[in-house]
């Protein structure tokens, strides 16, 4: 269903229109869908980078949000499905903001916000990914309200911080009372890893640990991946990936004893 | 939300002078107004770009101290949007450009009416259906 006012009738559009019905009917391994994909990747790189633009002014390089719109884009072109009759823009738009806008919330922010909107945000994030889960859709604002048990003005202004985009929920990473630290890479346990004689224990440990905690605290910690490419990895959400590295270090703490204890020589 | 606090029917008119400054708070009114009718925090940005694009569009035909009327009409799960300014003579609205397209692609629906001295965009938000 289109209504008559929509965008309609871009010069370029017939091309493409063109370009993606030929890609469509091609089987899946020809050679020729290559070039077709590059030619409209190229005529609708612009409408990327307006979009993409949308979001400059919140600290993140343009480039990486070219790129990431750019994923989009393919996205939109392999699903694309021109008897449908919509124009590919139209479709297009969605997917790539959808990219743009899982950049932000996997990457974290470096933009100043209030510190309460910074924490509920937190649990807001959380509340989100579960809900969704329940819901099938993203929650409403009242429903987020609900769920955390604070007034919808507070969900709001935390959706707010949201736009500036916080990634990774440090503060389950520190035992109560304990500092939480400024930066993600100041890893709590990394002294841990550092004491060759906890090494040794910390092997141990992490070998009780369920597997998929283990997986995900290796490729964390070990092989340095990111939440983000460790979700692409596993195939699971980010904000799952975030759960299961706080959990696995909770459990590796537990099982070390209170880490805040100077290793005995 | 009771069926008695549903904000059906009711309407809010903000007006800010046309101006690339105020369209903050018009993004920031059609949120806060897309809560009441009970739309998804996904539909939420989706409204707050798709009030963006529709500022852009029609700022440019505002003359320098006009307003920006924008009304917002509130029912459950949906959010209807006007915005419009004062023009001198008839508007011709750029609908070959990129904000033409994603302001389609955002709003569940839009139209555009023009006088010869006003210039009218109207979408609206529906809250999106349930996946699966």
């Amino acid at each position: 269903m289109t209504s008559p006012s929509r965008p309609t009738g871009h010069e370029d559009e017939k091309p493409a229109t063109e370009l993606l019905a030929e890609l469509h009917r091609l089987p899946v391994d020809s050679p020729r869908r290559k070039a077709l994909r590059d030619e409209l990747v190229e005529a609708h790189m612009p409408l990327v980078v307006y979009l993409a633009r949308r979001f400059s002014g919140r600290n993140e390089p343009m480039t990486d949000l070219v790129q990431v719109g750019a994923i989009g884009l393919l996205k939109a072109i392999d699903r694309f499905d021109p008897g449908r009759g919509l124009e590919f823009s139209t479709y297009a738009t969605p997917t790539i903001l959808g990219e743009i806008k899982r950049h932000f919330r996997d990457t974290g922010w470096l933009i100043h916000v209030p510190r309460r909107a910074q924490e509920l945000q937190t649990t807001v994030n959380t509340a989100r990914a579960d809900l969704s889960q329940e819901l099938g859709r993203a929650p409403t604002v009242s429903e987020l309200a609900a769920r955390i048990e604070v007034d919808e003005e507070a969900v709001l202004e935390a959706l707010d911080a949201a736009r500036a985009y916080s990634g990774v929920p440090l503060d389950v990473l520190a035992a109560p009372g304990e500092t939480v630290p400024e930066h993600p890479m100041l890893g709590v346990v990394d002294e841990g890893f550092e004491q060759v004689e906890q090494r040794a224990l910390l092997r141990e440990v992490i070998a009780k640990l369920p597997e998929s905690e283990r997986e995900i605290l290796l490729l964390r910690f070990v092989a340095n991946k990111t939440q983000t490419e460790i979700a692409a990895i596993v195939g699971v959400s980010q904000m799952q990936v975030s759960r299961l590295v706080a959990r696995g270090l909770k459990r590796l703490r537990a099982s070390l004893g209170a880490p805040e204890e100077p290793p005995k020589n | 939300m009771h069926a008695s606090e549903r904000p059906d029917g009711d309407v809010v008119e903000v007006r800010v002078p046309a101006d690339v400054a105020y369209v903050s708070t018009l993004r920031l009114a059609a949120a806060g107004l897309a809560a009441r009718c009970e739309l998804t925090i996904d539909d939420i940005e989706d409204l707050r770009l798709a009030v963006d694009e529709a500022c852009a569009l029609l700022l440019p035909h505002a003359d320098k101290s006009s307003i920006l009327d924008a009304r917002f009409e509130l029912n459950y799960g949906c959010l209807a949007v006007d915005v419009a300014v004062a023009t001198e003579g008839p508007a011709e609205l750029d609908r070959k450009g990129f904000a033409w397209t994603v302001l389609g692609a955002l709003a569940s629906s839009i139209d555009i009416e023009q006088t010869d001295d006003r210039v009218t965009i109207s979408l609206t938000k529906r809250r999106e259906a349930t996946s699966q």
